[in-house]
C-alpha cells in the first residue's frame, strides 16, 4: 500500500513528536516511546520515498538511541552476512535492519561519527551487504515466487535502490574480485550468484584497466559479456544476429580463433555466456571447433572423436543461451570418458527420448533455469544438468533446502557409480517415484508423505530437482525406522543409501539416548588412525566417505548437525589437510572460532573446500571406517588428542555433558 | 510533602512522573524487573504480589524498604492494592487504612458497602458452587415473575478481585451456567444485569474532597473511550458528583484515585458497578492528561499524599470545564485467527482527528524481547473538537480489521 499524499505530514510529525519525547525520556523509560517511533518508521518504510527521508533523518534517529540496547547497538558488531535474513524476517525486525543499514550509510558518508565504526569500516560492511545481496539489487522473475511476503519486498528493494544511489562505489571493486574469484573457485553448477554480479558490474561500475585487480574484474565480466578479442572491440549494443552475421562472413582462421579464445574463457572461469551458444551452433558439426570452444583436454577431444554422433548429438540439444551455464560441465563430462562407459552412453541415449512425468515437469518449470529460457522444454534441461552433474559431480549445491544429504549422494554417485545415478535420474523423471532398499525391505518414495524439506527451494539444478524430493523422503523413512534404537541411525542408513562404497565401521563421538559427548579421546584416536597419512600407511581415502560434523556459529555456538564428505587427505606445503566437500552452496561458510575452510590457496580442486587435519578433526562428530585400520592408536600422540579436544570442549562441546 | 514513596507495580510511566515531581521514590515490582531496573539505576525492591503468606507479609516488605525512607505507597496496578494499603497503614499507625483497601479488592463487600450507602446496586451474592449460580438465576427468574418460556434472567459473574473485565462472564441462561461456568471460578461473585449507559469516572480526592473528577466516555467496553465525556453525559455532572461524593464518604477514602464505573440509565437513574484504586485501563489517564493538560499520574501521587499542600493542589488541577479538546483512544487487538501484516486504512491517517497510533506489524520471527509493548497490538489516538464525530470514529474503526 503506498502512502497517501497527505498522510506523510501526520506520520512524520508523530515520528518526530515520539522522538523528541524519547530523546528527553530518562533511560528507562526510553521503551515506552519505541512503538510511537517504530509504528511512523514501519509506514515510512513501506515506499522508497519513505525510507529516504528515514535516511534524510537517520542522524536524529541515531541521536534518540534507537539502537541501544538491541542486537544493533554496536555497529562494529554486525554481520554482513547476516543481513539478508534479518530484512526477509519481516514485521519490526525488518524495519529496525533497514534502519540500521541507514545508519551505516550515513557513517560511510561521514553525516554521522560514530567512535566504534569508521566510515570506511561502514563502506566495506555495505559493500559486503551489496555483494551478499544482489538477488535483492536485480530481482530476476523467479524472485515473484519466493516466499518473503510482498510488503516486505517491497521495503527490501526500496532500501537497496537508496543504497545503491547512495553508496560510494570506490572500495567495492576489491569485494566484488575477491567474490567472484572464490565463487568461480568452486565452479558451481548454478551460476545465478555469480553472474548477478558480474552483471551488476557490467552494469553499474566502470572499470581502468590500468589498475590491476579492475583488469581482473574486467576478465571476468567478458568471460560472460564479451569472452573473445572481436566481442571486446563492439559497441555496446552489439546483438546476436550481428554476431552470427560476422561468423557467417568469417574464414576458418577467424573462426578458429573465436572458438579457441571462447574456450580459454570458458576453462578459465567455468562460466558460459549466449555467446558461447551463438558461435557453437555455427560450428557444431565442426568437431575441431568444438573441441576447442569447449576447451577439451586430451582425453576429451579423443572421447569426442570415439562419440561423435552422440556428442555433437548432447551439445546440439543442450544450446541455449539460458543454458550456456551448462557447457562448462558438458565439456568435463567429455573430459571423463563417461560416453566410453557404456552404462552411462545408454542411459544417455534413454534420456533423449524419455517420456516425464507430469508432476516432474512442472516441478523442473519452477527452476530458475526455466525462468530464464524463452521455451523452457524440461527434457532438455534435465540433459543439460545431467551433463553437468556427471561433468562437475562437486559442484552441486542443496540450495536452502535441508537436503545436504541428498546432494551429497547424488556427488560421490556422479563420481563412482555414473550409470546407477542415471539409473535413478530416469526412474524418478519418468515415474515421479523412487525406491530403495533398507535391510531387506523396499522403501518407495511415492508411500511417503515426509522428507526434511518443508518449502522446496527449486533455485537447484534440474538433476536434483528431480531426484532430492526423493532422496531426502527415502533418507528420512531409513532414519525414521533406525530411531529407537541405541546409536545413531546414520551408521546404517549411509551405506543402505549411499551404497556399498561406505565403510560399515562406524563411530560416533556423541551418545544419542544419553545426549552425551562419550569417549572422545578414542573417537579422536580412530579418526587420525584411519584417516591421517601418518598414522594409516600413507593410504589414500579410496571413496569419499560421509561424515557428521557440528555446525557452529561464528563465535563458536553449536548450531546443529550438518553432512559433508571427505574426499581427501593431503599435505599442503608443511600441514596435513582434510579436502572434503560442503553441499550446502559455500564451502567458504564459518566454521567457527577460526576454523574458517578455505576453497582455494591450499591445493584445493574445484569445488573442495579444505580445514587443516586436526581443526577438521574438532568439529568431526561422526564417521565412517575400515575397521581394520584402526589399529595402532596408541601411535598418536596424547598432545595431538588433547590439541584437537581442546577445541571442540571450548566450542560445541559446551553445549553437551561430556562422559 | 512525603520523605519518599513506594510505586507499587512496575509502570514506566508513573517513573516518568515521578522523576519530574522530584521525590524520591523506589519502585516495588515483580522481581523479573530487577535486572532492566538495576541496569538503568532505578531504586527496585522485587516483590511476589501474587504471594500472600507468613514468608511473604506487609511487614518484610516494609522492611525491605527502610533503606529507602518512604513514608507513602501508591497503588499503580490491581495486585498492588492490598499491599499498599497494609504498608500505608504501619507508615501512618493506621490498619483501618488496610482493611479499607480489601473494598477494593473484594467486589462482594465492595457492593455490599455501597448499598449500606444507599448505593444503587444490583442484587447480587457470593457463590462458592455452580448449584448456587443456578439457585441465584432462580431467585431473580422468581422476582421477575418468569412465566414458562420466557428467557432467563442475565447474570454476570465475576472474580472478587481481577482487575476491569478479567474473568467476568455473562450468563444468559441456565445452559450458560453449565457450559461456561468451571471449577476455578469459585468463589466468586455473582450479580443481576445492570441495565443503561456504562461510564467511569475518575476522582483525584485529597483529605477526603474530590480535587477533581473526570467522566470518560465508553464507547466500546475494554476497546475505545474519549476523555472527557460527551455532553449527554456532561449534563449530569452534577448527579454524578453526588453519588461520587456518597461513595467517598461511605467507602471512606481520604487521599488517592479512585475509579468507578456507573451505569446510566434513560429515567436517570445511576447505578454503581464497581470501583478500583489504581491507574485505569484504556489509556484514560493518557487522555485525561491531554485533555486537561496535567500529568495524571503526578495528580495521583500528590493526592495519596497527606503531606500535599491546598495551594499546590490549587495551583494543580484546572476547571473540570477547561479541557482543550476530546481526546480518545482505540485500542486493536488482532481479530483473525491467523494474521501475516499490518493494513492501516488510508483514509484514517488522512482524518483530521487521527493523532498517531502505535500500531506495529507483526513479527513473525521475533528478535529480541520487547518487554512493555503492551499486551494489545497498539493503539490508535484521535483528538478534535467534536465529541460526536469522536465517537462514529471510534466506532467505525472499532470495526476494522487492521491486521490482515
Amino acid at each position: 500500500m503506498s502512502i497517501p499524499q497527505t498522510a506523510p505530514e501526520k506520520i512524520i510529525s508523530q515520528l518526530h513528536r515520539s522522538l523528541s519525547a524519547l530523546q528527553q525520556a530518562p533511560g528507562f523509560s526510553k521503551n515506552m516511546y519505541m512503538p510511537s517511533v517504530m509504528a511512523a518508521v514501519h509506514r515510512l518504510a513501506e515506499t522508497e520515498q519513505g525510507i529516504e527521508y528515514l535516511y534524510e533523518i537517520i542522524g536524529e534517529l541515531y541521536d534518540a538511541d534507537l539502537f541501544t540496547e538491541g542486537p544493533w547497538e554496536d555497529p562494529q558488531a554486525l554481520v554482513p552476512s547476516l543481513v539478508s535474513g534479518t530484512l526477509k524476517s519481516g514485521g519490526e525486525t525488518t524495519n529496525m535492519e533497514i534502519l540500521s543499514e541507514l545508519r551505516m550509510l550515513a557513517i560511510a558518508n561521514g553525516l554521522i561519527k560514530d567512535g566504534r565504526c569508521s566510515s570506511s569500516e561502514a563502506r566495506d560492511f555495505l559493500h559486503e551487504v551489496l555483494a551478499n545481496n544482489l538477488d535483492f539489487v536485480f530481482p530476476d522473475r523467479s524472485e515473484e515466487s519466493r516466499s518473503i511476503d510482498p510488503e516486505t519486498w517491497v521495503k527490501i528493494r526500496s532500501l537497496f535502490s537508496i543504497l545503491l544511489e547512495h553508496l560510494p562505489f570506490k572500495g567495492i571493486k576489491a569485494n566484488l574480485l575477491e567474490e567472484i574469484q572464490m565463487i568461480t573457485a568452486q565452479r558451481p553448477i548454478i551460476t545465478n550468484r555469480v553472474t548477478k554480479i558480474l552483471e551488476f558490474i557490467h552494469n553499474e561500475l566502470e572499470l581502468d584497466r590500468a589498475v590491476p585487480e579492475e583488469q581482473a574484474l574486467e576478465n571476468l565480466v567478458n568471460a560472460r559479456y564479451a569472452p573473445t578479442d572481436y566481442l571486446q572491440s563492439r559497441e555496446g549494443s552489439y546483438n546476436e544476429e550481428k554476431y552470427r552475421s560476422f561468423l557467417e562472413e568469417a574464414d576458418d582462421d577467424t573462426l578458429m580463433e573465436e572458438c579457441q579464445q571462447m574456450g580459454q574463457s570458458l576453462v578459465n572461469t567455468g562460466i558460459g555466456s549466449k555467446w558461447h551458444v551463438y558461435l557453437l551452433e555455427k560450428v557444431v558439426d565442426r568437431p575441431f571447433l568444438v573441441k576447442e570452444v569447449l576447451a577439451l583436454n586430451k582425453s576429451g577431444r579423443t572421447e569426442y572423436d570415439n562419440h561423435r554422433e552422440m556428442a555433437e548429438g548432447l551439445i546440439s540439444t543442450i544450446l541455449d543461451p539460458a543454458l550456456s551455464r551448462c557447457l562448462y560441465g558438458a565439456g568435463r563430462m567429455l573430459e571423463r570418458n563417461l560416453l566410453s562407459h557404456q552404462p552411462v552412453k545408454s542411459a544417455l541415449k534413454r534420456l533423449f527420448k524419455l517420456q516425464l512425468h507430469p508432476a516432474v515437469e512442472e516441478n523442473i518449470f519452477r527452476s530458475t533455469t526455466a525462468h530464464h529460457m524463452k521455451n523452457p522444454e524440461a527434457r532438455r534441461m534435465l540433459i543439460a544438468d545431467t551433463l553437468c552433474i556427471l561433468g562437475q559431480p562437486l559442484g552441486i549445491g542443496q540450495g536452502w533446502n535441508p537436503t545436504c544429504q541428498s546432494a551429497r549422494g547424488i556427488s560421490l554417485w556422479s563420481q563412482h557409480a555414473p550409470g546407477k545415478l542415471l539409473r535413478k535420474i530416469i526412474t524418478a523423471a519418468s515415474e515421479n517415484n523412487l525406491s530403495m532398499r533398507f535391510e531387506e525391505e523396499l522403501i518407495e518414495s511415492d508411500d511417503l508423505v515426509l522428507g526434511l524439506a518443508k518449502d522446496f527451494d527449486y533455485h537447484l539444478d534440474i538433476v536434483s530437482i528431480v531426484l532430492v524430493p526423493h532422496l531426502d523422503k527415502i533418507y528420512n523413512e531409513m532414519m525414521r525406522r533406525c530411531s529407537l534404537r541405541q546409536e545413531d541411525g546414520h551408521k546404517w542408513v549411509n551405506p543402505a543409501l549411499y551404497g556399498q562404497w561406505i565403510p560399515t565401521g562406524f563411530i560416533s563421538a556423541y551418545d544419542v539416548t544419553t545426549h552425551a559427548i562419550k569417549d572422545y579421546r578414542n573417537f579422536v584416536r580412530v579418526f587420525y588412525a584411519t584417516h591421517h597419512p601418518d598414522y594409516n600407511g600413507e593410504n589414500d581415502l579410496t571413496y569419499p566417505n560421509p561424515v557428521g560434523i557440528f555446525i557452529t556459529s561464528a563465535t563458536g555456538k553449536l548450531l546443529g548437525f550438518h553432512a559433508v564428505s571427505i574426499l581427501r587427505v593431503d599435505r599442503d606445503e608443511d600441514q596435513m589437510r582434510v579436502y572434503f566437500l560442503n553441499p550446502n552452496n559455500e564451502g567458504r561458510q564459518s566454521w567457527g572460532g577460526e576454523i574458517t575452510p578455505t576453497v582455494a590457496g591450499h591445493g584445493e580442486e574445484h569445488g573442495e573446500s579444505s580445514l587443516p587435519f586436526y581443526q577438521f578433526a574438532s568439529r568431526l562428530y561422526a564417521f565412517h571406517y575400515h575397521q581394520s585400520e584402526a589399529r595402532d592408536l596408541e601411535a598418536i600422540s596424547e598432545e595431538k588428542v588433547t590439541q584437537v579436544e581442546e577445541i571442540a570442549r571450548n566450542s560445541w562441546g559446551e553445549s553437551y555433558i561430556w562422559t | 510533602m512525603a520523605n519518599g514513596i513506594a510505586l507499587m507495580g512496575w509502570s514506566l510511566p508513573a517513573m516518568e512522573s515521578a522523576e519530574k515531581l522530584d521525590i524520591p521514590y523506589v519502585v516495588v515490582g515483580y522481581p523479573d524487573f530487577q535486572n532492566y531496573a538495576e541496569e538503568h539505576n532505578i531504586p527496585f525492591v522485587g516483590w511476589e504480589f501474587k504471594d500472600w503468606n507468613e514468608n511473604n507479609t506487609s511487614l518484610q516488605l516494609a522492611e525491605k524498604l527502610k533503606p529507602y525512607d518512604v513514608d507513602l505507597a501508591v497503588p499503580l496496578f490491581e495486585e498492588t492494592v492490598d499491599w499498599a494499603g497494609a504498608l500505608n497503614s504501619i507508615f501512618r499507625d493506621d490498619p483501618r487504612l488496610f482493611n479499607r483497601s480489601f473494598l477494593f479488592r473484594n467486589k462482594a463487600m465492595m457492593k455490599r458497602k455501597a448499598l449500606l450507602a444507599g448505593l444503587r446496586v444490583g442484587l447480587f451474592d457470593e457463590v462458592y458452587n455452580t448449584n448456587q449460580v443456578h439457585k441465584f438465576m432462580d431467585r431473580l427468574n422468581q422476582a421477575n415473575l418468569q412465566l414458562e418460556g420466557e428467557e432467563d434472567a442475565w447474570v454476570h459473574l465475576k472474580p472478587f478481585d481481577a482487575a476491569g473485565t478479567v474473568g467476568h462472564k455473562l450468563l444468559r441462561s441456565r445452559k450458560d451456567i453449565d457450559d461456561k461456568v468451571i471449577e476455578k471460578d469459585f468463589p466468586c461473585m455473582v450479580e443481576s444485569h445492570l441495565p443503561g449507559k456504562e461510564f467511569s469516572c475518575e476522582a483525584f480526592i485529597h483529605d477526603g474532597k474530590i480535587r477533581f473528577m473526570n467522566i470518560t466516555e465508553y464507547v466500546k467496553l475494554g476497546y475505545s473511550n474519549y476523555v472527557p465525556c460527551g455532553p449527554e453525559l456532561e449534563e449530569k455532572r452534577p448527579k454524578i458528583r453526588e453519588v461520587m461524593e456518597r461513595l467517598v464518604d461511605a467507602f471512606g477514602i481520604e487521599y488517592g484515585v479512585i475509579h468507578p464505573e456507573w451505569f446510566l440509565t434513560e429515567n436517570d437513574d445511576l447505578s454503581f458497578g464497581e470501583v478500583a484504586t489504581r491507574i485505569p485501563g484504556g489509556h484514560i489517564f493518557e487522555l485525561i492528561s491531554k485533555s486537561y493538560d496535567f500529568d495524571a499520574v503526578q495528580a495521583m501521587i500528590l493526592c495519596s499524599d497527606p503531606e500535599t499542600d491546598e495551594k499546590t493542589l490549587e495551583e494543580f488541577f484546572p476547571d473540570e470545564s477547561e479541557f482543550t479538546q476530546y481526546h480518545g483512544s482505540l485500542m486493536v487487538y488482532p481479530k483473525r485467527g491467523h494474521i501475516t501484516r499490518l493494513e492501516v486504512p488510508e483514509e484514517l491517517e488522512e482524518d483530521s482527528y487521527f493523532e498517531e497510533h502505535t500500531l506495529l506489524p507483526p513479527a513473525p520471527h521475533k528478535v529480541g524481547d520487547r518487554e512493555g509493548y503492551g499486551n494489545h497490538y497498539g493503539t490508535i489516538f484521535f483528538k478534535g473538537k467534536d465529541p460526536e464525530r469522536m465517537k462514529s470514529l471510534l466506532t467505525h474503526y472499532q470495526g476494522a480489521d487492521f491486521y490482515v
